[in-house]
């Protein structure tokens, strides 16, 4: 487990104009070892970009991000994106052999987290000839499989129908709970985030900030119902907080 | 509009390679074996320079020099063409040389190749390199700039060595671009060997060409000729096949699971 510390991230683009787009601005950002925390917000606020800082993929224009702790000598974070991301050309027990150390003995480590992720016996399969819904349980197979100290996820269930979206909510939580490393959901659904964090981190549109935070963890104890009426209520006051994050009433 | 099945396209491919051997029995009737030989006489041909003890050394000499050229062609072609397609810089710096390659004509290359070296398999080799290596630049070149951004990105948020980006996420990509540009190069430099060894070899089966030109034999030079095309047909459709078929495994129909 470890704790994600982050100072004053500004990030801006060019725009194809002298001038540049403010992605985010001062963005402070601290994620206990072992939180859930969840970011929502408008599309286009910057969330993505946050992360991708977070991950070290981008370098942030102003600010730092600190990673301590963690069960090795040094932090191992990983990613779950929007779209699974998976070679196409490999299989799925090669998909996540890729991010494993090539001198481990991974044979019995694949097997073990496909069962987990209920793909027992897919492992000879290419990806193409798993629904979306399957690729993206071994996106998460990929990232959980390095054991990760801080796992980022940018809208990982986005992309899938409702039913197997909030099938693999269930799973997450329960691989979570299990694992308990440090995650960061980005996601721009309310219920979703009520459902999954301990915290919600509300951004207002671009130059994305965070305006607002939302406890979940003080109203909802886990394991949480996704039917519970009080997700409604936190879903409801997170919509709030992102009109008013946006100016409006 | 509908494809054919399986057995009609294999008729249809038979028939596509049943009209030319046709057409060359007619041609060889109406013009005479003076000015075009049939296919007995020209495969008798075939057959003596065998017993000879002709063909075979000469072809392994050609396909040599072939190999050769096509290897380095095609190594340079790809390092020059990922520098170019991956590096904006890289791409403008060489710019200039690879309109000049592309557009210099064949035969130049292969005559000034023999003046500036002399008559030597390294002038002949340099050349068909030269020949090919623009062709399989730009072929990678495109590929480069093709490559999927989302996956590299992925690669490097689990912290990949490059080594292993380059293997596992990069070469990948490039693959259809290798394998159709390998097949594309490797033709043309079975054909442009032919072209060096008539002009400036005293071995191979371009000099075998040029010997029986010389005699105004024309079963020798459709003898030689033939035997090229059919080793090329064979390299081309076998080997080169076997390795595109293997290369795209990942792509065969499959079926999709429905359920999440």
């Amino acid at each position: 487990m470890a704790e994600l510390i982050a100072r004053g991230i500004t990030k801006s683009y060019p725009n194809g104009t002298a001038t540049e787009r403010r992605a985010i601005a001062s963005v402070d950002l601290h994620v206990a070892s072992g939180e859930l925390v969840c970011i929502i917000g408008p599309s286009g606020c910057g969330k993505t970009t946050l992360l991708n800082v977070l991950a070290g993929l981008d370098s942030p224009d102003a600010g730092t991000v600190e990673i301590t702790g963690g069960h090795g000598p040094k932090p191992v974070t990983s990613y779950v994106f929007q779209e699974p991301r998976l070679l196409p050309w490999s299989t799925v027990s090669s998909n996540l052999r890729f991010v494993l150390d090539a001198r481990r003995d991974t044979r019995t480590l694949v097997d073990g987290w496909l069962e987990r992720v209920g793909l027992a016996g897919r492992g000879d399969d290419y990806p193409r000839q798993l629904s979306i819904g399957q690729r993206q349980r071994v996106a998460v197979a990929r990232a959980l499989i390095v054991q990760p100290d801080v796992l980022l996820m940018d809208e990982p269930f986005s992309a899938l129908d409702e039913l197997t979206a909030s099938r693999m909510r269930v799973e997450l939580l329960a691989l979570w709970s299990e694992l308990r490393c440090t995650v960061v959901f980005v996601t721009h659904n309310p219920l979703e985030a009520a459902l999954l964090a301990d915290r919600i981190l509300v951004m207002s549109p671009g130059p994305g900030r965070i305006v607002q935070e939302i406890r979940p963890a003080d109203a909802l104890p886990r394991p949480r119902d996704p039917d519970d009426a009080r997700l409604w209520e936190l879903s409801r006051r997170a919509v709030a907080a992102l009109r008013a994050g946006a100016g409006e009433r | 509009m509908r494809s054919p099945n399986r057995g009609a396209r294999t008729a249809l491919r038979l028939v596509s390679y049943a009209s030319i051997f046709l057409l060359w029995v007619v041609g060889a009737r109406l013009l005479g074996s003076n000015v075009l030989p049939g296919p007995g006489e020209t495969f008798a041909f075939v057959a003596r320079e065998v017993a000879r003890g002709v063909l075979f050394p000469n072809l392994w000499v050609t396909a040599q020099r072939v190999l050769s050229a096509f290897a380095v062609g095609m190594l340079a072609g790809t390092l020059l063409g990922a520098a170019m397609g991956l590096s904006r810089r890289v791409d403008d710096l060489l710019q200039g040389w690879l309109v000049a390659a592309l557009t210099v004509p064949r035969i130049v290359l292969f005559v000034v190749a023999y003046l500036s070296i002399g008559l030597s398999d390294r002038a002949l080799v340099l050349a068909l390199v030269i020949t090919i290596m623009p062709t399989v630049t730009v072929a990678v070149r495109e590929g480069a700039r093709a490559l999927d951004g989302s996956l590299l990105e992925m690669a490097m948020a689990f912290r990949r060595s490059r080594a292993s980006i380059w293997r596992r996420v990069v070469f990948p990509q490039l693959t259809p671009y290798l394998v159709g540009t390998a097949r594309g190069a490797l033709a043309l430099t079975w054909k442009m060997v032919v072209l060096g060894e008539l002009l400036g070899r005293t071995s191979g089966v371009g000099y075998q060409i040029s010997f029986y030109f010389q005699f105004f034999n024309m079963t020798g030079v459709l003898a030689y000729g033939v035997t090229m095309m059919l080793l090329l047909a064979v390299i081309d459709l076998g080997l080169m096949g076997a390795i595109q078929h293997y290369a795209f495994r990942w792509r065969a129909p499959v079926k999709v699971d429905a359920v999440g």
